[in-house]
C-alpha cells in the first residue's frame, strides 16, 4: 500500500508520474517467482524433496521470544515515545534534576498499556489460528478417508470436503458428487459476495469420487508459484502422459466454502501461508486525520518552545555560576564528582544545563495525549457511532460501522463529498421499466425523474394507460399490454421480439436457485441489472429455470403458437465475460435445431461500433429511444445478436481454445479473440432499467449543502441520466448557471466518425480547453457580482480525461471549486479517484467519498474519509472504507452529529492537554530563574509524574466523550453549525495562541501568588515555610485551577464531570496525605499537615484559582457577548428546552418498535458484525480496477462455465451426425 | 508590641534553593544513629573515612550570626524554644543523633556555624530551621522570640555578632522584628490581592451592567447567527 500513499503525498508533478506510481500500487500482486511448482498428486514421498510449506498458519505478530523486542520496537516508532525514552535515559545521568522514575513511570505506564493491548490482540489471533489449524478434514490414507487436522495436510494430499465445509488449502478440484463435475462455492470470506460461484473439474478426473478409486489416481500438477492473485491460475495437469490445461475454474481457494454439493475430492496444491488467501492478507492502510497531522505541528512548536526555554535557562546558568557563592562550594576537589557548576568551564555548564533543563521541562510534551485521544476516539466510534439508532437501517438490519477510529473528527470537517450514483444516491434495486425492440418503444411507466422534470417545466404528466392487471415482480416494473402474454406476436416485428426475449433469457451469467417455478425461483446475479433482465424475460414468457455448465434451460411460451409452452435447452458454447473495458458480454449458444447464435448485450457505444452495416433506420430510432430513456433517468443496455456459420465458429473456437489454454496473458488473448467474433452484429433493441432514488436523499443533500458541504456526483451513467438524478435529488436546479462540457456534440461525433484517433484526441483537447476557458471566465464574472447565480458544472468522462491534463488541471480545479455542484458522468473508476485526489491535493480541503461498489474503491481510498454503503450487495466498497452506513441519508447523522461533536471534543481535549502541560511547565520555568538557573525542580518527583497520569487525566476523557454544544437534533436543525468545523474554527493557531496566552497568565498568577504569600510568617507561632511547603501549596493551587478550568470550557456538565473533577482534586489530597506522612527522608515530609495548620493556606487556595481563572472568565464573557459563535446563539435560542444530555449517555433515539430494537440488538452481536468485515483482502473489483489502469484486462472470473479442451471431440460428434 | 515578638533574620541573593545545595543533605543520618555513616547525596561535604554528621552543604553553611537584645540597658531574653516545626523536630532530626566531625576544617574549609557536640540534633533548633530550605533567594528565618511586650518609643539595642559572610556574594542581612495575629504573620500581599480581585470583579461587573443597559444584546437572537448576518455566504 506504500505506493498508494506515496502517490497521495506527491503533489502537482505526481500526476505526470501516475503511470509509474500505478505500478507501485500493483506491487501488491507479488511478482511471480521464477520457475514452476511441480506437485505429485497423492505421493508424499515424491513431494518431500520440494520442501513445501505445511498447512498450519500463523497470523500472530509476535511469539514469546519476539514479543518484547518487536512490540517495543513498534511502540518506539512513535516519535513521542522515543522522545520520552531519551528523556528517561537522560534522567539516569547526574545532570538530571529529577529522579529517573519521574520520566520512566509514565512512559512505562503508556508502554505497558499499549503492550497489554497488543498482547491481548495477539493472543486472540493465536487462539483463532489454533482452532483453524486443528479443524478436521478428511484425508485419503490407505484407501480410506481419515479425519485429520488441517495443519497436518501436505502438498499433494487428496482430501474430501463435505457440504458447507471450508476448503483447508488451495485445492485442485478433481471430482464431485454432482453430475457434470461441477460444484458451487461461496466466496463471502474472500470478497464478501454471497452469490454462488461454479467450479468445474476436468472431465478426465470426474470419476475419482470414491476413496478406492482416488487412491489409484496418479498425476502431476505443474503450475505457477504461489501468488496472491485471487482470480488467476495457470497450470497443467499431466495424467497418463496427457497434458491438460488448468484454469481458476479448477481451483478451490482456502477460505471459501462448499455449497449445494454433497462432497468434492481435491488435491492440495498450495498450503498454509502459500494459499492465495493468506498471501493476500495484509494490514488495511491506516489513514491519519488532518487534525492529528496538525497536532504533530503543535508538538513540534512545543519542542521549539522547550528548546528556547532550555536555551534561556542554560545561558542563565552559565552566566550565574560564580565562586562568590561560597556556600555552594563550587571548588570541587573530587575529580570523580561531576562538577556541573564549575565557573571555570562555563561552556560545560551551558551544555550540561541544556540537558538538565530538557529533563526538567519534559512534561511540556504531553506524553499521555496520544493514548488519551486514541482511547476517546475508540470509545466514540465503538460506543456512539456504531450504536446510534439514527443510523440503523431496520429493513436490512444494518447498523452503522466505524471500521477505523482514527478519523472521527475528520468527519466534522468535510467540505467536499464525492458520491457515486448507483446504489448510493439510488437504491440499486433495478427494475425493468421500458424497452425498445426493432425500433418500437414499449413500456408506459413514467419515472419519478420525468415527473420531477415535468413539474419544473410546469407540465403535469399523465401516466400512460394502465393495463387491467399489470404484472409486478421483483425487478420488473413494466407495463405494456402489447408485449405481455404473447401479445408480442401481433407486433410489427415479432421476430425481433423473440430474439430480444431470448437474448434476455440466454445472454447472462445468472444462477437460478430454489424451486423451478416462475413464482418461487430466485436468481443469483452478479449485478441486480442482470437479475432484472432475466426476470423480465421470465415475465415475457421466456422462463430461464435451470443452468448446467453446458446448457441453459428456458421454458418458452407462445413461441410456435399462442398458449403453447415448451422447454427448450440451449447449449452454451462460449461465454465472453463482461468487464469494464469490454463493457459487453456475449454468449454463443446452439439451438436444439443446430442454429449457432451469438447474443451480445452491452453499452450502446461498444455495441454500435460492432454492428453490421445497414438497417440505419432501426439504429437511429433505437438511439433516439435510448436518449429518451437516459433523460428519464433509466439505465440502458443494447442487445444484439449474430448468426454464426458453423465453419466460422469452428475456426474461431480453435483460437479461443488456444487462448484459453495459454499460460501467459490469457485474459488479454481471450479479449483479442472475443473481438474477432463480436462483430457484424444485428441490433435487436435496447432495455431500460429504473434505479430509484434512496429514501431521504434530496433532503439529506439539501441539509448537507446548507452545512457548507459541496457534493460532487461521479457516475458512470450517461450525461442525461446524471443530470436528471442531480435534479431529482436537489443538487442542481434551474436557478443555477449550468456549465456543460460534453463530448456528445455533433462536431465531436463528426470527427469521431472519421476515425482518426490522433485527430480525435487533438480536437477533443482543443474543445475541452476552449470550453473550460469560456466557463472559467464566465464563472469569474459571476463571482465578482455578489448576487450572481450559483454555479454548477457538468462534465463527462472523455472531456474530463483531457481536463485532468496537467496544463488544464488548475483551471478545472478553479472552476469546479467555485461551483456549488459538480456532476461528472461517464467516468471510470480511475477518473473518480483522480478527481478526488485533484480536490484533496489542489484545494487542501477535507474530502469524503461515498460509494457502494467495486468501482468506487479507488475514490474511497483516495479521499480523506471513505464511506461505504453496506447492507445491499458486494462488500468491496465497505472493505475499503473507513465508515460503513446503510443509507446515504445517514450521512447527515454521521457528519453533522457525530463528526461535528467528535471534532469539537477532540479540539477541546487537545487544547486542554496543551494548556495544562504548558501551565505546569511554565511555573517550573519561572522557578528556574530564582534558583540561579540551577535546574532545581519546583515540585516533588511524584507530583510531576502523577500530574499527567492521574490528577488531570480522567476529567478530560469525559470531555472527549460527553461534551456537546448542542443536541443531536439541533445539530441537524442548524446544519450551518457544521461550517465551524470546515473552517477549522476550533483548532487554529490563533485559538491555541489564546490558550497559550491564558496559560502564561495563569502560571504567573499561580507561581507568584503562592511564592509571595508563603514568604512571610505563616501562622500565629511565627514559623516560616520552606521550599517544599511552597511547592506543595503551588501544586495544590495549580491542580485546582486546571481542573476548574476544564469545567469552564465544557458545554455540557454532567455528573460525570463533577465526579471526575472533584475526584481528581480529592485524589490529590488523599495522595499527599499519605505520601507526606510516611516519607520522613523526603523534603515533602509533613508539608501538607504543616500547610493545613495555617490559615494562609486556605486563603491562598481560595484566592489563586479565582484570580487565575478570572482572565478566562472575562474572555469567555466578552467573547460570548461581542462575537458569539453560532453554536452559542443556538444554545441561547433553545436555552429553555430541557437538556436530556445528562441522562442519555448514548445519544440514541427511542422511537424504535420492540422488534426493531431487538433486531438492532442482534445486529450488535459480535457474530453479526462479520457482515461488514470478512477478510480485508483485495477485492475482485479492486484488483480489476488496478489491472484496468495497467492496461491489463480484468482477470477472468469463475463464471465461465463452457467446456474448454473437452469441447472439441463432442463438437465433431454433433457435426458428423 | 505585644509579646511574643518574633525575631527573624533575612538574607537575600542567597540561593538555598540551588540544585547543588538542596540535594546536599542526607535525611537518613539525621534521624537515626545507626545511619550515621550514610553520606549519600552530601557531596561535596563528606568525609569517607570519618563520617560527618550532619553532612552536606546545607548544614555546613549554617547561619551563625548572634543577636543580643537589650532594652534600657537591660538584656532581653531571646526564647529559642519552639522556633522549628514540630514535625521536623520529632521525625526528621533524631533525639539520639549527635553532631560528629562537624566543621572540623580539613580540606573542606570551614563554612558557617558550629554545633554543640553534646546536644542531640532534635534540640538544635537553629540547625533545624536552617535546614528547612527556603523557596526563594530572599528569605526569612525565625531566630527566636522576645517574650516581653515592647512599648512605643522603646529603644532596643541590638548587638550583633557578625559572623556570617554575606560580603562575598554581595548579599544583605536584615533583622526583622514582627508580631503575629491569630491568622499568622503580617501578610500584606494576600490582603491586597483579595481587595484587588474584589475591586476588579466589581469594576467588570459595573462595566458589563453598563454595557447591558446601553447596548443590550438580546439572548438567543437568530439574527446573530453567522449565516443570517452574512447571507451572501461569505462565511
Amino acid at each position: 500500500m506504500a505506493g498508494w500513499r506515496n502517490t497521495r503525498s506527491r503533489n502537482g508533478a505526481g500526476y505526470n508520474n501516475l503511470t509509474a506510481s500505478r505500478t507501485i500500487q500493483l506491487g501488491r500482486v507479488t511478482p511471480q517467482a521464477p520457475g514452476n511448482r511441480t506437485v505429485f498428486v497423492n505421493d508424499r514421498d515424491g513431494n518431500s524433496l520440494a520442501h513445501f510449506k505445511g498447512n498450519s498458519i500463523s497470523t500472530t505478530k509476535y511469539n514469546l521470544l519476539t514479543f518484547l523486542p518487536k512490540g517495543l520496537y513498534e511502540q518506539f516508532r512513535r516519535l513521542a515515545n522515543c522522545y520520552f525514552l531519551m528523556i528517561s535515559l537522560l534522567s539516569f545521568t547526574p545532570v538530571s534534576p529529577v529522579s529517573p522514575y519521574t520520566n520512566v513511570a509514565p512512559l512505562a505506564i503508556v508502554l505497558i498499556v499499549s503492550l497489554i493491548k497488543e498482547a491481548f490482540e495477539d493472543w486472540k489471533r493465536l487462539q483463532n489460528d489454533k482452532s483453524i489449524n486443528n479443524s478436521a478434514i478428511d484425508l485419503l490414507q490407505d484407501q480410506k478417508w481419515e479425519s485429520t487436522p488441517w495443519k497436518k495436510l501436505q502438498v499433494g494430499d487428496i482430501v474430501r470436503v463435505k457440504q458447507d465445509g471450508f476448503f483447508p488449502a488451495d485445492l485442485l478440484f478433481l471430482a464431485t458428487t454432482n453430475p457434470d463435475g461441477v460444484c458451487y462455492t461461496e466466496t463471502a470470506n474472500l470478497d464478501g459476495e454471497t452469490n454462488l460461484k461454479i467450479r468445474k473439474a476436468l472431465e478426465k478426473t470426474w470419476d475419482f469420487v470414491t476413496p478406492e478409486k482416488v487412491s489409484e489416481f496418479k498425476g502431476e500438477v505443474q503450475c505457477e508459484q504461489p501468488n496472491n492473485s485471487l482470480y488467476t491460475f495457470t497450470g497443467n495437469l499431466i495424467v497418463q502422459k496427457q497434458t491438460l490445461p488448468l484454469s481458476p475454474n479448477q481451483i478451490l481457494l482456502r477460505g471459501c466454502s462448499l455449497r449445494n454439493t454433497q462432497y468434492i475430492v481435491g488435491c492440495v496444491i498450495f498450503t498454509g501461508p502459500e494459499t492465495k488467501v493468506m498471501m493476500n492478507s495484509m494490514n488495511v492502510p491506516s489513514k491519519r486525520s488532518t487534525l492529528e497531522k496538525k497536532l504533530d505541528k503543535v508538538i513540534l512548536a512545543l519542542f521549539c518552545l522547550l528548546f528556547c526555554m532550555c536555551l534561556i535557562g542554560a545561558i542563565g546558568s552559565a552566566v550565574f555560576v560564580s565562586f562568590d557563592d561560597y556556600y555552594l562550594n563550587l571548588k570541587a576537589k573530587n575529580p570523580s564528582e561531576l562538577d556541573q557548576f564549575n565557573p571555570n568551564q562555563r561552556l560545560k555548564v551551558f551544555a550540561l544545563g541544556i540537558f538538565t533543563l530538557i529533563t526538567l521541562y519534559s512534561p511540556i510534551i504531553p506524553i499521555s495525549l496520544y493514548v488519551t485521544v486514541e482511547t476517546i476516539k475508540f470509545i466514540q466510534s465503538s460506543k456512539f457511532i456504531n450504536n446510534d439508532l439514527h443510523m440503523y437501517h431496520a429493513p436490512t438490519n444494518t447498523p452503522a460501522l466505524a471500521r477505523t477510529s482514527n478519523l472521527n473528527e475528520e468527519l466534522g470537517q468535510v467540505e467536499y463529498i464525492f458520491s457515486d450514483k448507483t446504489g448510493t444516491l439510488t437504491r440499486n434495486m433495478m427494475e425493468f421499466f421500458k424497452c425498445s425492440v426493432g425500433g418500437e418503444t414499449y413500456g408506459t411507466g413514467v419515472t419519478e425523474i420525468e415527473m420531477g422534470a415535468a413539474q419544473r417545466n410546469g407540465i403535469i404528466l399523465e401516466e400512460g394507460q394502465k393495463s387491467s392487471n399489470p404484472i409486478r415482480d421483483k425487478g420488473f416494473n413494466f407495463d405494456d399490454a402489447r408485449l405481455m402474454r404473447g401479445a408480442w406476436r401481433n407486433e410489427p416485428n415479432p421476430d425481433a421480439c423473440k430474439e430480444f426475449f431470448r437474448c434476455l433469457a440466454i445472454c447472462h451469467t445468472v444462477l437460478p436457485e430454489g424451486e423451478e417455478s416462475p413464482e418461487k425461483i430466485r436468481y443469483q446475479a452478479a449485478s441486480p441489472d442482470e437479475a432484472a433482465l432475466v426476470s423480465a424475460a421470465k415475465n415475457f414468457g421466456f422462463f430461464f429455470y435451470r443452468r448446467t455448465p453446458t446448457k441453459i434451460f428456458v421454458r418458452e411460451s407462445h413461441v410456435e403458437r399462442m398458449g403453447q409452452i415448451q422447454d427448450v435447452s440451449y447449449e452454451i458454447l462460449n461465454v465472453l465475460e463482461f468487464n469494464s473495458t469490454r463493457k459487453r458480454q456475449s454468449v454463443i449458444c446452439r439451438y436444439p435445431d443446430g442454429r449457432l447464435v451469438l447474443y451480445c448485450k452491452g453499452a450502446d457505444t461498444v455495441i454500435y461500433e460492432r454492428l453490421a452495416v445497414g438497417n440505419n433506420d432501426v439504429k437511429k430510432r433505437t438511439r433516439d429511444h435510448m436518449e429518451q430513456y437516459g433523460a428519464a433517468g433509466l439505465r440502458t443496455l443494447c442487445l444484439a445478436y449474430r448468426d454464426l456459420n458453423p465453419d466460422t465458429y469452428e475456426s474461431w473456437n480453435e483460437k479461443f481454445i488456444q487462448a484459453k489454454s495459454s499460460l501467459r496473458d490469457r485474459e488479454k488473448k481471450l479479449d483479442e479473440v472475443g473481438e474477432l467474433i463480436e462483430k457484424d452484429l444485428t441490433l435487436i433493441g435496447c432495455s431500460a432499467i429504473e434505479d430509484k432514488l434512496q429514501e431521504g436523499v434530496p433532503s439529506c443533500i439539501e441539509t448537507l449543502s446548507r452545512a457548507g458541504i459541496k457534493i460532487w456526483v461521479l457516475t458512470g451513467d450517461k450525461l442525461e441520466t446524471a443530470i436528471n438524478i442531480a435534479y431529482a435529488c436537489n443538487l442542481i436546479n434551474n436557478d443555477m448557471r449550468q456549465f456543460v462540457i460534453s463530448s456528445e456534440t455533433d462536431e465531436i461525433r463528426e470527427i469521431e466518425d472519421k476515425g482518426d484517433q490522433v485527430e480525435i484526441a487533438r480536437f477533443l483537447r482543443e474543445t475541452v480547453k476552449n470550453e473550460l476557458k469560456k466557463c472559467h471566465d464566465e464563472a469569474k464574472q459571476h463571482l465578482q457580482t455578489t448576487a450572481g447565480p450559483k454555479l454548477s458544472l457538468l462534465i463527462d468522462g472523455k472531456c474530463l480525461m483531457y481536463a485532468l491534463d496537467p496544463s488544464l488541471r488548475s483551471m478545472l480545479l478553479n472552476l469546479s471549486l467555485n461551483c456549488s455542484a459538480v456532476v461528472c458522468c461517464r467516468v471510470s473508476p480511475l477518473q473518480k479517484a483522480q478527481v478526488t485526489r485533484l480536490v484533496r491535493k489542489g484545494a487542501q480541503r477535507i474530502t469524503l467519498s461515498i460509494g457502494d461498489g467495486a468501482n468506487d474503491v479507488g475514490m474511497i481510498q483516495a479521499a480523506h474519509v471513505g464511506v461505504g454503503i453496506s447492507g445491499m450487495e458486494g462488500m468491496q466498497a465497505v472493505m475499503a472504507s473507513d465508515f460503513a452506513i446503510a443509507q446515504f441519508r445517514f450521512l447527515t447523522d454521521l457528519l453533522l452529529v457525530h463528526g461535528r461533536w467528535s471534532y469539537l471534543r477532540i479540539c477541546k481535549v487537545v487544547s486542554y492537554f496543551f494548556y495544562k502541560n504548558l501551565t505546569f511547565t511554565l511555573t517550573q520555568f519561572y522557578f528556574t530563574f530564582q534558583t540561579g538557573f540551577s535546574g532545581q525542580r519546583f515540585y516533588d518527583d511524584w507530583f510531576q509524574t502523577l500530574y499527567n497520569v492521574i490528577f488531570t487525566s480522567l476529567p478530560v476523557i469525559f470531555v472527549g466523550l460527553l461534551d456537546k454544544d448542542v443536541s443531536a437534533s439541533l445539530s441537524k436543525k442548524y446544519p450551518e453549525l457544521y461550517k465551524e468545523g470546515i473552517k477549522n474554527t476550533f483548532f487554529k493557531f490563533r485559538v491555541l495562541g489564546t490558550v497559550a496566552f491564558f496559560s502564561v497568565y495563569q502560571s504567573i498568577i499561580v507561581y507568584n501568588f503562592v511564592t509571595t504569600s508563603s514568604s512571610g510568617g505563616i501562622n500565629s507561632s511565627g514559623k516560616m515555610l520552606g521550599q517544599w511547603d511552597a511547592s506543595t501549596m503551588a501544586f495544590t493551587c495549580l491542580l485546582i485551577t486546571v481542573n476548574l478550568r476544564l469545567l469552564m470550557m465544557c458545554n455540557t456538565v454532567t455528573k460525570w464531570h463533577h465526579i471526575s473533577v472533584g475526584g481528581s482534586i480529592l485524589l490529590w489530597f488523599l495522595f499527599i496525605f499519605v505520601y507526606s506522612f510516611f516519607f520522613t527522608d523526603k523534603g515533602i515530609f509533613y508539608t501538607i499537615f504543616v500547610l493545613m495548620s495555617t490559615f494562609y493556606f486556605y486563603l491562598t487556595i481560595l484566592l489563586v484559582p479565582i484570580a487565575a481563572l478570572l482572565g478566562d472568565f472575562l474572555y469567555q464573557g466578552v467573547q460570548r457577548w461581542f462575537s458569539p459563535y453560532d453554536y452559542q446563539i443556538v444554545q441561547e435560542i433553545h436555552r429553555h428546552e430541557p437538556d436530556n444530555a445528562a441522562s442519555a449517555l448514548l445519544e440514541v433515539g427511542t422511537q424504535l418498535t420492540p422488534e426493531e430494537a431487538r433486531s438492532f440488538a442482534f445486529a450488535q452481536l459480535p457474530g453479526q458484525s462479520s457482515r461488514h468485515t470478512g477478510f480485508a483482502f483485495d477485492s475482485p473489483g479492486y484488483e480489476s480496477f488496478f489491472a484496468l489502469q495497467q492496461g491489463v484486462v480484468a482477470p477472468q472470473k469463475a463464471w465461465d462455465v463452457v467446456r474448454r479442451a473437452s469441447m472439441k471431440p463432442r463438437n465433431s460428434q454433433i457435426t458428423s451426425r | 508590641m505585644k509579646n511574643p515578638i518574633y525575631v527573624y533574620y533575612q538574607l537575600d541573593k542567597y540561593y538555598q534553593n540551588h540544585r547543588r545545595y538542596v540535594k546536599s543533605r542526607n535525611d537518613l543520618q539525621l534521624s537515626e544513629t545507626s545511619k550515621a555513616n550514610e553520606q549519600k547525596g552530601c557531596e561535596p561535604i563528606i568525609n569517607s573515612s570519618n563520617p560527618i554528621v550532619p553532612c552536606g552543604l546545607i548544614a555546613w553553611s549554617l547561619f551563625n550570626d548572634t543577636y543580643k537584645f537589650s532594652l534600657k540597658d537591660k538584656a532581653l531574653e531571646i526564647d529559642k524554644k519552639d522556633i522549628a516545626w514540630k514535625s521536623d523536630k520529632e521525625n526528621k532530626f533524631g533525639s539520639q543523633v549527635y553532631p560528629k566531625n562537624f566543621q572540623s576544617g580539613g580540606s573542606l574549609g570551614i563554612g558557617g556555624g558550629k554545633l554543640k557536640e553534646n546536644v542531640p540534633l532534635s534540640e538544635q533548633d537553629d540547625l533545624i530551621v536552617w535546614m528547612r530550605t527556603a523557596a526563594l533567594p530572599t528569605f526569612r528565618k525565625l531566630y527566636g522570640k522576645i517574650t516581653v511586650d515592647l512599648e512605643a518609643n522603646d529603644v532596643v539595642t541590638v548587638s550583633i555578632e557578625n559572623n556570617y559572610n554575606t560580603y562575598k556574594y554581595g548579599g544583605e542581612k536584615v533583622l526583622v522584628l514582627s508580631t503575629t495575629t491569630w491568622l499568622g504573620g503580617k501578610n500584606h500581599f494576600l490582603g491586597r490581592a483579595y481587595v484587588a480581585l474584589g475591586g476588579i470583579s466589581l469594576f467588570v461587573a459595573a462595566c458589563f451592567t453598563f454595557l447591558y443597559l446601553m447596548k443590550p444584546r438580546p439572548i438567543g437572537d437568530p439574527a446573530y447567527l453567522s449565516w443570517n448576518r452574512y447571507p451572501g455566504g461569505g462565511m
